[in-house]
Protein backbone atom coordinates (compact mmCIF):
# COMPACT_ATOMS: atom_id res chain seq x y z
CA UNK A 1 0.00 0.00 0.00
CA UNK A 2 1.65 3.44 -0.60
CA UNK A 3 1.67 5.95 1.60
CA UNK A 4 2.57 9.26 1.29
CA UNK A 5 4.09 11.69 4.03
CA UNK A 6 2.26 15.10 5.09
CA UNK A 7 4.19 16.83 7.77
CA UNK A 8 4.99 14.44 10.60
CA UNK A 9 2.30 12.33 9.92
CA UNK A 10 2.00 9.49 7.78
CA UNK A 11 -1.02 8.63 6.34
CA UNK A 12 -3.03 6.72 3.84
CA UNK A 13 -3.41 8.47 0.88
CA UNK A 14 -7.42 8.28 0.15
CA UNK A 15 -7.06 7.44 -3.53
CA UNK A 16 -3.96 4.94 -1.88
CA UNK A 17 -2.70 2.02 -4.03
CA UNK A 18 -1.95 4.09 -6.91
CA UNK A 19 -3.03 3.30 -10.42
CA UNK A 20 -4.92 0.35 -8.96
CA UNK A 21 -8.54 0.82 -8.35
CA UNK A 22 -10.46 0.38 -5.17
CA UNK A 23 -13.53 -2.20 -5.31
CA UNK A 24 -16.56 -0.72 -4.21
CA UNK A 25 -16.63 -2.65 -0.78
CA UNK A 26 -13.31 -1.05 0.41
CA UNK A 27 -14.61 2.13 -0.63
CA UNK A 28 -18.08 1.81 1.26
CA UNK A 29 -15.95 0.44 3.86
CA UNK A 30 -13.43 4.03 3.78
CA UNK A 31 -17.08 6.12 3.48
CA UNK A 32 -18.83 4.65 6.76
CA UNK A 33 -15.62 5.49 8.52
CA UNK A 34 -16.45 9.00 7.39
CA UNK A 35 -14.10 9.33 4.10
CA UNK A 36 -15.17 11.73 1.87
CA UNK A 37 -12.95 11.19 -0.63
CA UNK A 38 -14.31 7.35 -0.67
CA UNK A 39 -17.72 8.88 -0.66
CA UNK A 40 -17.28 11.12 -3.65
CA UNK A 41 -15.15 8.32 -5.44
CA UNK A 42 -18.27 5.73 -5.72
CA UNK A 43 -20.17 8.72 -5.90
CA UNK A 44 -18.42 9.38 -9.53
CA UNK A 45 -18.48 5.74 -10.58
CA UNK A 46 -22.42 5.50 -10.27
CA UNK A 47 -24.00 8.81 -10.69
CA UNK A 48 -23.75 8.12 -14.27
CA UNK A 49 -25.78 4.92 -14.86
CA UNK A 50 -28.00 5.69 -11.67
CA UNK A 51 -29.07 8.66 -13.62
CA UNK A 52 -29.62 7.38 -16.78
CA UNK A 53 -31.60 4.22 -15.08
CA UNK A 54 -33.73 7.11 -13.93
CA UNK A 55 -34.45 9.21 -17.13
CA UNK A 56 -35.22 5.73 -19.21
CA UNK A 57 -37.73 4.92 -17.05
CA UNK A 58 -39.30 8.23 -16.22
CA UNK A 59 -38.05 9.89 -19.25
CA UNK A 60 -38.14 13.47 -17.63
CA UNK A 61 -34.67 15.15 -17.17
CA UNK A 62 -36.04 17.19 -13.70
CA UNK A 63 -36.87 13.87 -12.14
CA UNK A 64 -34.37 11.95 -13.25
CA UNK A 65 -32.21 14.68 -11.20
CA UNK A 66 -34.32 14.51 -8.02
CA UNK A 67 -34.05 10.84 -7.94
CA UNK A 68 -30.68 10.12 -8.48
CA UNK A 69 -29.88 12.69 -5.88
CA UNK A 70 -32.42 11.29 -3.79
CA UNK A 71 -31.23 7.62 -4.38
CA UNK A 72 -27.51 8.51 -2.94
CA UNK A 73 -28.50 10.57 -0.55
CA UNK A 74 -30.04 7.57 0.73
CA UNK A 75 -27.87 5.09 0.09
CA UNK A 76 -24.57 7.32 1.97
CA UNK A 77 -27.28 7.63 4.81
CA UNK A 78 -27.97 3.97 4.99
CA UNK A 79 -24.46 3.01 4.99
CA UNK A 80 -24.10 1.56 8.09
CA UNK A 81 -26.92 -0.92 7.16
CA UNK A 82 -25.61 -1.79 3.97
CA UNK A 83 -24.69 -5.85 2.98
CA UNK A 84 -21.09 -5.49 2.16
CA UNK A 85 -21.59 -8.79 0.70
CA UNK A 86 -24.02 -7.79 -2.12
CA UNK A 87 -22.96 -5.05 -4.47
CA UNK A 88 -23.42 -1.52 -4.20
CA UNK A 89 -24.49 -0.97 -7.77
CA UNK A 90 -27.18 -3.04 -7.52
CA UNK A 91 -28.55 -2.05 -4.08
CA UNK A 92 -28.04 1.76 -5.51
CA UNK A 93 -29.72 0.74 -8.37
CA UNK A 94 -32.72 -0.93 -6.50
CA UNK A 95 -33.31 2.28 -4.80
CA UNK A 96 -33.63 4.50 -7.96
CA UNK A 97 -35.96 2.25 -9.57
CA UNK A 98 -37.89 2.23 -6.88
CA UNK A 99 -37.99 6.06 -6.49
CA UNK A 100 -39.03 5.92 -9.76
CA UNK A 101 -41.68 3.99 -9.59
CA UNK A 102 -43.09 5.34 -6.71
CA UNK A 103 -42.80 8.71 -8.14
CA UNK A 104 -44.87 7.57 -11.37
CA UNK A 105 -47.02 5.63 -9.32
CA UNK A 106 -47.90 8.69 -7.21
CA UNK A 107 -48.00 10.88 -10.28
CA UNK A 108 -50.16 8.85 -12.09
CA UNK A 109 -52.81 8.92 -9.53
CA UNK A 110 -52.57 12.74 -8.72
CA UNK A 111 -52.51 13.39 -12.31
CA UNK A 112 -54.26 10.26 -14.29
CA UNK A 113 -53.03 9.09 -17.02
CA UNK A 114 -49.66 7.30 -18.04
CA UNK A 115 -47.02 9.22 -17.37
CA UNK A 116 -45.40 7.68 -20.43
CA UNK A 117 -47.63 10.39 -22.57
CA UNK A 118 -45.25 13.09 -20.92
CA UNK A 119 -41.73 11.07 -21.75
CA UNK A 120 -39.17 13.56 -23.02
CA UNK A 121 -37.19 10.47 -23.95
CA UNK A 122 -38.64 10.92 -27.39
CA UNK A 123 -38.45 14.55 -27.35
CA UNK A 124 -35.13 14.91 -26.42
CA UNK A 125 -33.76 15.93 -30.08
CA UNK A 126 -30.62 13.73 -29.50
CA UNK A 127 -31.51 11.07 -30.79
CA UNK A 128 -30.28 10.57 -34.65
CA UNK A 129 -32.35 7.89 -36.25
CA UNK A 130 -35.57 7.12 -36.99
CA UNK A 131 -35.75 4.20 -36.08
CA UNK A 132 -33.99 4.53 -33.21
CA UNK A 133 -36.78 6.76 -32.21
CA UNK A 134 -39.51 4.78 -32.99
CA UNK A 135 -37.91 2.02 -30.50
CA UNK A 136 -37.77 4.46 -27.74
CA UNK A 137 -41.52 5.24 -28.60
CA UNK A 138 -42.58 1.94 -27.90
CA UNK A 139 -39.94 1.57 -24.86
CA UNK A 140 -41.91 4.63 -23.37
CA UNK A 141 -45.27 2.95 -24.31
CA UNK A 142 -44.27 -0.12 -22.21
CA UNK A 143 -46.15 -1.31 -19.32
CA UNK A 144 -43.84 0.22 -15.88
CA UNK A 145 -42.90 -3.30 -14.82
CA UNK A 146 -41.61 -4.06 -18.22
CA UNK A 147 -40.27 -1.17 -19.00
CA UNK A 148 -37.98 -1.31 -15.91
CA UNK A 149 -36.29 -4.58 -16.74
CA UNK A 150 -35.68 -3.30 -20.33
CA UNK A 151 -33.75 -0.32 -19.04
CA UNK A 152 -31.73 -2.35 -16.81
CA UNK A 153 -31.01 -4.78 -19.43
CA UNK A 154 -30.34 -3.13 -22.31
CA UNK A 155 -29.80 0.66 -20.90
CA UNK A 156 -27.61 -0.29 -17.79
CA UNK A 157 -26.20 -3.17 -18.90
CA UNK A 158 -27.45 -5.41 -16.27
CA UNK A 159 -27.62 -9.62 -16.68
CA UNK A 160 -31.29 -10.87 -15.49
CA UNK A 161 -29.32 -12.68 -12.39
CA UNK A 162 -28.48 -8.95 -11.78
CA UNK A 163 -31.62 -7.37 -12.58
CA UNK A 164 -33.48 -10.48 -10.26
CA UNK A 165 -31.18 -9.32 -7.61
CA UNK A 166 -32.03 -5.89 -8.06
CA UNK A 167 -35.59 -5.67 -8.20
CA UNK A 168 -35.69 -8.68 -5.48
CA UNK A 169 -37.45 -10.84 -8.43
CA UNK A 170 -37.19 -14.38 -8.82
CA UNK A 171 -34.43 -14.75 -12.42
CA UNK A 172 -37.31 -16.63 -13.76
CA UNK A 173 -39.94 -13.28 -13.44
CA UNK A 174 -37.33 -11.23 -14.89
CA UNK A 175 -36.89 -13.71 -17.89
CA UNK A 176 -40.51 -13.36 -18.93
CA UNK A 177 -40.50 -10.09 -18.61
CA UNK A 178 -38.09 -9.24 -20.51
CA UNK A 179 -39.73 -11.39 -23.19
CA UNK A 180 -42.84 -9.98 -23.18
CA UNK A 181 -41.16 -6.46 -23.31
CA UNK A 182 -39.42 -7.72 -26.33
CA UNK A 183 -42.51 -9.48 -28.23
CA UNK A 184 -44.09 -6.26 -27.70
CA UNK A 185 -41.78 -4.20 -28.97
CA UNK A 186 -41.39 -6.44 -32.24
CA UNK A 187 -45.59 -6.21 -32.41
CA UNK A 188 -45.55 -2.07 -32.57
CA UNK A 189 -42.69 -2.46 -34.92
CA UNK A 190 -44.91 -4.86 -37.03
CA UNK A 191 -47.73 -2.42 -36.35
CA UNK A 192 -45.47 0.18 -37.87
CA UNK A 193 -44.41 -0.99 -40.78
CA UNK A 194 -48.63 -2.59 -41.65
CA UNK A 195 -49.51 1.41 -40.99
CA UNK A 196 -46.36 2.34 -43.77
CA UNK A 197 -47.11 -0.02 -45.69
CA UNK A 198 -50.33 1.13 -46.13
CA UNK A 199 -49.60 4.68 -46.83
CA UNK B 1 -27.03 -14.55 -28.56
CA UNK B 2 -28.78 -11.38 -28.88
CA UNK B 3 -31.26 -10.30 -31.56
CA UNK B 4 -31.03 -7.58 -33.88
CA UNK B 5 -33.74 -5.76 -31.73
CA UNK B 6 -32.13 -6.47 -28.58
CA UNK B 7 -28.66 -4.53 -30.56
CA UNK B 8 -30.84 -1.92 -31.56
CA UNK B 9 -32.15 -1.40 -27.99
CA UNK B 10 -28.96 -1.25 -26.67
CA UNK B 11 -27.97 1.07 -28.99
CA UNK B 12 -30.74 3.44 -28.88
CA UNK B 13 -30.32 3.76 -25.11
CA UNK B 14 -26.95 3.95 -25.37
CA UNK B 15 -27.89 7.59 -26.77
CA UNK B 16 -29.38 8.77 -23.50
CA UNK B 17 -28.80 12.16 -22.76
CA UNK B 18 -26.46 12.43 -19.81
CA UNK B 19 -27.06 14.16 -16.96
CA UNK B 20 -25.98 17.85 -16.53
CA UNK B 21 -22.99 18.76 -14.26
CA UNK B 22 -25.21 21.41 -12.28
CA UNK B 23 -27.11 18.52 -11.03
CA UNK B 24 -24.47 16.16 -10.41
CA UNK B 25 -22.42 18.57 -8.26
CA UNK B 26 -25.74 19.40 -6.25
CA UNK B 27 -26.29 15.71 -6.19
CA UNK B 28 -22.73 15.22 -5.12
CA UNK B 29 -22.91 17.59 -2.22
CA UNK B 30 -26.08 16.60 -0.77
CA UNK B 31 -25.12 13.26 -0.98
CA UNK B 32 -22.01 13.90 0.99
CA UNK B 33 -23.61 15.96 3.37
CA UNK B 34 -25.45 12.73 4.55
CA UNK B 35 -22.68 10.98 5.58
CA UNK B 36 -21.59 10.22 9.17
CA UNK B 37 -19.57 13.14 10.98
CA UNK B 38 -16.13 12.26 11.56
CA UNK B 39 -15.23 12.18 15.14
CA UNK B 40 -12.28 14.11 15.00
CA UNK B 41 -11.36 17.89 17.56
CA UNK B 42 -10.19 20.04 14.76
CA UNK B 43 -13.10 18.51 12.22
CA UNK B 44 -15.72 18.92 15.30
CA UNK B 45 -14.28 22.35 16.14
CA UNK B 46 -14.32 23.82 12.73
CA UNK B 47 -17.68 22.79 12.10
CA UNK B 48 -18.86 24.46 15.12
CA UNK B 49 -17.97 27.78 13.91
CA UNK B 50 -19.66 26.90 10.97
CA UNK B 51 -22.63 26.37 12.89
CA UNK B 52 -22.43 29.04 14.57
CA UNK B 53 -21.93 31.28 11.63
CA UNK B 54 -24.70 29.38 9.48
CA UNK B 55 -27.00 30.26 12.20
CA UNK B 56 -25.88 33.94 12.27
CA UNK B 57 -26.60 34.28 8.73
CA UNK B 58 -30.10 32.42 9.24
CA UNK B 59 -31.13 35.21 11.64
CA UNK B 60 -29.28 37.87 9.29
CA UNK B 61 -31.71 36.44 6.94
CA UNK B 62 -34.83 36.36 9.30
CA UNK B 63 -34.30 39.67 9.91
CA UNK B 64 -33.90 40.96 6.51
CA UNK B 65 -37.27 39.81 5.54
CA UNK B 66 -38.71 41.46 8.30
CA UNK B 67 -37.20 44.51 7.58
CA UNK B 68 -38.15 44.40 3.98
CA UNK B 69 -41.81 43.03 4.45
CA UNK B 70 -43.09 43.82 8.02
CA UNK B 71 -45.05 40.83 8.60
CA UNK B 72 -43.54 37.28 8.05
CA UNK B 73 -44.55 33.99 8.39
CA UNK B 74 -41.75 31.35 8.60
CA UNK B 75 -41.62 27.53 9.11
CA UNK B 76 -38.45 25.42 10.44
CA UNK B 77 -37.95 22.47 7.81
CA UNK B 78 -35.26 20.18 8.84
CA UNK B 79 -34.97 16.34 7.86
CA UNK B 80 -36.17 15.56 11.61
CA UNK B 81 -40.28 16.45 12.21
CA UNK B 82 -40.11 20.33 12.85
CA UNK B 83 -40.67 21.01 16.72
CA UNK B 84 -44.88 21.78 16.89
CA UNK B 85 -45.40 25.74 16.86
CA UNK B 86 -48.32 27.61 15.80
CA UNK B 87 -48.22 30.98 13.58
CA UNK B 88 -51.58 33.08 14.10
CA UNK B 89 -53.18 34.10 10.81
CA UNK B 90 -52.59 37.64 9.95
CA UNK B 91 -55.08 40.13 11.73
CA UNK B 92 -56.16 37.61 14.63
CA UNK B 93 -55.86 38.61 17.90
CA UNK B 94 -54.43 36.08 20.36
CA UNK B 95 -51.71 34.27 22.00
CA UNK B 96 -50.49 30.64 21.19
CA UNK B 97 -47.75 28.23 22.14
CA UNK B 98 -46.16 25.04 22.00
CA UNK B 99 -44.52 23.72 25.65
CA UNK B 100 -43.69 20.21 26.38
CA UNK B 101 -45.79 19.01 23.32
CA UNK B 102 -49.17 20.64 24.93
CA UNK B 103 -51.04 23.38 23.01
CA UNK B 104 -51.87 26.49 24.90
CA UNK B 105 -53.90 28.71 22.81
CA UNK B 106 -56.31 32.00 23.26
CA UNK B 107 -57.48 34.07 20.80
CA UNK B 108 -60.20 36.93 20.61
CA UNK B 109 -62.42 34.78 18.82
CA UNK B 110 -63.04 32.84 21.77
CA UNK B 111 -60.62 29.60 20.90
CA UNK B 112 -59.25 28.69 24.26
CA UNK B 113 -57.21 25.43 24.37
CA UNK B 114 -54.59 24.75 27.50
CA UNK B 115 -52.54 22.59 27.77
CA UNK B 116 -53.68 19.89 25.11
CA UNK B 117 -51.02 17.17 23.99
CA UNK B 118 -50.74 17.68 20.40
CA UNK B 119 -47.72 17.17 17.91
CA UNK B 120 -48.48 19.78 15.41
CA UNK B 121 -51.47 22.50 15.29
CA UNK B 122 -52.48 25.10 12.83
CA UNK B 123 -55.23 27.47 13.17
CA UNK B 124 -58.14 28.50 10.70
CA UNK B 125 -58.13 31.94 8.19
CA UNK B 126 -59.70 33.93 11.18
CA UNK B 127 -58.49 32.12 13.95
CA UNK B 128 -62.19 29.98 14.77
CA UNK B 129 -60.95 26.60 14.35
CA UNK B 130 -57.65 24.91 15.54
CA UNK B 131 -56.19 21.65 13.17
CA UNK B 132 -54.89 19.67 15.81
CA UNK B 133 -53.05 16.63 15.41
CA UNK B 134 -53.81 14.11 17.95
CA UNK B 135 -52.54 10.70 18.26
CA UNK B 136 -53.37 8.92 14.64
CA UNK B 137 -56.11 11.46 14.41
CA UNK B 138 -56.51 15.19 12.35
CA UNK B 139 -58.90 17.05 15.00
CA UNK B 140 -60.73 20.31 13.96
CA UNK B 141 -61.77 21.95 17.42
CA UNK B 142 -64.06 25.02 17.49
CA UNK B 143 -63.79 27.67 19.85
CA UNK B 144 -65.71 26.29 22.33
CA UNK B 145 -63.25 23.75 22.73
CA UNK B 146 -65.75 21.05 20.86
CA UNK B 147 -65.00 18.72 18.20
CA UNK B 148 -65.82 19.86 14.86
CA UNK B 149 -64.88 16.65 13.15
CA UNK B 150 -62.00 14.29 13.31
CA UNK B 151 -59.90 11.87 10.75
CA UNK B 152 -58.01 9.07 11.21
CA UNK B 153 -54.67 9.40 9.96
CA UNK B 154 -52.10 6.82 8.68
CA UNK B 155 -49.87 7.58 11.64
CA UNK B 156 -48.72 10.94 13.75
CA UNK B 157 -49.31 13.90 12.01
CA UNK B 158 -46.05 16.02 12.12
CA UNK B 159 -46.76 19.08 10.47
CA UNK B 160 -50.20 20.96 9.38
CA UNK B 161 -51.23 24.34 7.55
CA UNK B 162 -54.36 25.57 6.94
CA UNK B 163 -54.92 26.94 4.02
CA UNK B 164 -55.53 31.23 3.66
CA UNK B 165 -58.92 30.55 1.85
CA UNK B 166 -60.20 27.89 4.69
CA UNK B 167 -60.73 25.12 2.28
CA UNK B 168 -57.84 23.26 2.53
CA UNK B 169 -55.68 21.76 4.95
CA UNK B 170 -52.22 20.48 4.02
CA UNK B 171 -50.77 17.76 6.72
CA UNK B 172 -47.36 15.90 7.11
CA UNK B 173 -47.98 12.53 8.39
CA UNK B 174 -45.30 9.90 9.43
CA UNK B 175 -46.06 5.96 8.02
CA UNK B 176 -44.06 3.35 7.75
CA UNK B 177 -41.15 4.19 5.44
CA UNK B 178 -40.70 8.26 6.02
CA UNK B 179 -43.42 11.09 5.75
CA UNK B 180 -46.64 11.72 3.44
CA UNK B 181 -47.85 14.66 2.26
CA UNK B 182 -51.89 14.95 1.98
CA UNK B 183 -54.49 17.03 1.80
CA UNK B 184 -58.34 17.46 3.79
CA UNK B 185 -61.01 19.89 3.21
CA UNK B 186 -61.51 22.22 5.79
CA UNK B 187 -64.86 20.45 6.86
CA UNK B 188 -63.37 17.12 6.89
CA UNK B 189 -63.90 15.49 3.87
CA UNK B 190 -62.08 14.32 0.85
CA UNK B 191 -58.51 13.39 2.41
CA UNK B 192 -55.88 13.08 -0.41
CA UNK B 193 -52.39 12.00 -1.04
CA UNK B 194 -50.40 14.62 -2.20
CA UNK B 195 -46.93 13.27 -2.43
CA UNK B 196 -45.88 9.80 -0.99
CA UNK B 197 -42.61 11.23 0.65
CA UNK B 198 -41.05 14.85 1.77
CA UNK B 199 -39.53 16.02 4.49
CA UNK B 200 -41.28 16.34 8.02
CA UNK B 201 -41.88 20.49 7.85
CA UNK B 202 -44.36 22.63 7.87
CA UNK B 203 -46.08 22.80 4.05
CA UNK B 204 -46.52 27.07 3.14
CA UNK B 205 -49.49 27.80 0.83
CA UNK B 206 -49.43 30.80 -1.56
CA UNK B 207 -51.95 32.90 -0.05
CA UNK B 208 -54.22 33.11 -3.05
CA UNK B 209 -54.61 28.86 -1.98
CA UNK B 210 -53.55 27.73 -5.63
CA UNK B 211 -50.33 26.71 -4.76
CA UNK B 212 -48.59 24.71 -1.55
CA UNK B 213 -45.08 24.62 -0.98
CA UNK B 214 -43.28 22.11 0.60
CA UNK B 215 -39.76 20.06 0.93
CA UNK B 216 -40.05 16.76 -1.02
CA UNK B 217 -38.18 14.12 0.26
CA UNK B 218 -34.68 15.17 -1.70
CA UNK B 219 -34.41 18.58 -0.26
CA UNK B 220 -36.06 20.59 -2.62
CA UNK B 221 -38.83 23.22 -2.07
CA UNK B 222 -41.47 21.45 -4.86
CA UNK B 223 -44.66 23.66 -5.39
CA UNK B 224 -47.82 22.05 -6.48
CA UNK B 225 -50.35 23.33 -8.42
CA UNK B 226 -53.81 22.85 -7.57
CA UNK B 227 -54.93 24.80 -10.53
CA UNK B 228 -53.09 22.15 -13.15
CA UNK B 229 -52.28 19.37 -10.58
CA UNK B 230 -49.06 19.87 -11.43
CA UNK B 231 -45.58 19.80 -9.11
CA UNK B 232 -42.40 21.65 -9.97
CA UNK B 233 -39.10 21.19 -7.77
CA UNK B 234 -37.34 24.29 -7.41
CA UNK B 235 -34.22 23.40 -8.68
CA UNK B 236 -31.77 25.00 -6.89
CA UNK B 237 -32.63 24.51 -3.63
CA UNK B 238 -30.75 21.73 -2.77
CA UNK B 239 -29.79 22.03 0.79
CA UNK B 240 -27.38 20.22 2.71
CA UNK B 241 -27.43 21.99 6.03
CA UNK B 242 -30.72 20.54 6.17
CA UNK B 243 -29.50 17.24 7.83
CA UNK B 244 -28.26 17.36 11.28
CA UNK B 245 -28.75 21.19 11.06
CA UNK B 246 -32.09 21.20 10.93
CA UNK B 247 -32.57 24.86 10.88
CA UNK B 248 -33.19 26.47 7.79
CA UNK B 249 -36.36 28.92 7.17
CA UNK B 250 -38.51 29.51 4.62
CA UNK B 251 -40.01 33.22 4.95
CA UNK B 252 -43.06 33.94 2.67
CA UNK B 253 -43.76 37.13 2.03
CA UNK B 254 -47.38 38.89 2.41
CA UNK B 255 -48.07 40.09 -1.12
CA UNK B 256 -48.12 36.27 -2.39
CA UNK B 257 -45.21 36.61 -4.65
CA UNK B 258 -42.13 35.71 -3.12
CA UNK B 259 -40.96 32.54 -0.95
CA UNK B 260 -37.70 32.86 0.59
CA UNK B 261 -35.43 30.34 0.84
CA UNK B 262 -32.55 31.38 3.51
CA UNK B 263 -29.78 28.69 3.33
CA UNK B 264 -27.89 27.79 6.35
CA UNK B 265 -25.13 29.03 4.97
CA UNK B 266 -24.67 32.24 3.32
CA UNK B 267 -27.50 32.66 0.02
CA UNK B 268 -30.54 32.45 0.05
CA UNK B 269 -33.16 31.40 -2.80
CA UNK B 270 -36.19 33.75 -3.95
CA UNK B 271 -38.63 32.36 -5.34
CA UNK B 272 -41.53 34.39 -7.08
CA UNK B 273 -44.95 32.92 -7.53
CA UNK B 274 -47.10 33.13 -10.49
CA UNK B 275 -48.06 30.29 -12.97
CA UNK B 276 -44.26 29.79 -13.95
CA UNK B 277 -42.07 30.14 -11.07
CA UNK B 278 -38.16 31.47 -11.68
CA UNK B 279 -35.34 31.30 -9.38
CA UNK B 280 -33.05 34.11 -8.83
CA UNK B 281 -29.69 33.57 -5.75
CA UNK B 282 -29.25 36.38 -3.42
CA UNK B 283 -26.48 36.92 -1.22
CA UNK B 284 -27.90 37.55 2.48
CA UNK B 285 -24.15 38.31 4.03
Amino acid sequence: MSRVEIGASVRTVEADVIGRRRSDAQLVRAAREGSRTAAAELFDRYWSDAWRGAYAITGRRALADDIAQDAFERAFSSLARFDESRPFGAWLHRIVVNRALDLLRAERRLVGGDAASRHELVDGGWIAHAADRALLEAVAALPLARRVVVVLRFGIGMTPQQIASTLELPVGTVNSRLARALEELRAREREGQEVEDVH
Amino acid sequence: MSTELEQRLERALSRLPRPGGDAQERARAAALATLPPVHEPLRHARRTIVLAAATVAVLVAVAAGLAATGTVTFAVRSSKPAPPHLVLPARSDGVAAFVDGRLWLLTRGGARIEGLRASAAALSPHALYVAVGLGRSLVAMAPNGRTAWAHETRGEVEAIAWAPDGLRIAYVVRVARGFELRTIEGDGDHDRLLDTSVRPSRPSWRPDSLALAYVGAGGHVVVYDFGHASRKALRSSTLPWTRGLGSFRTIRTPDATRLVWAHAGREADVFRGGPRVSIRAVDVR
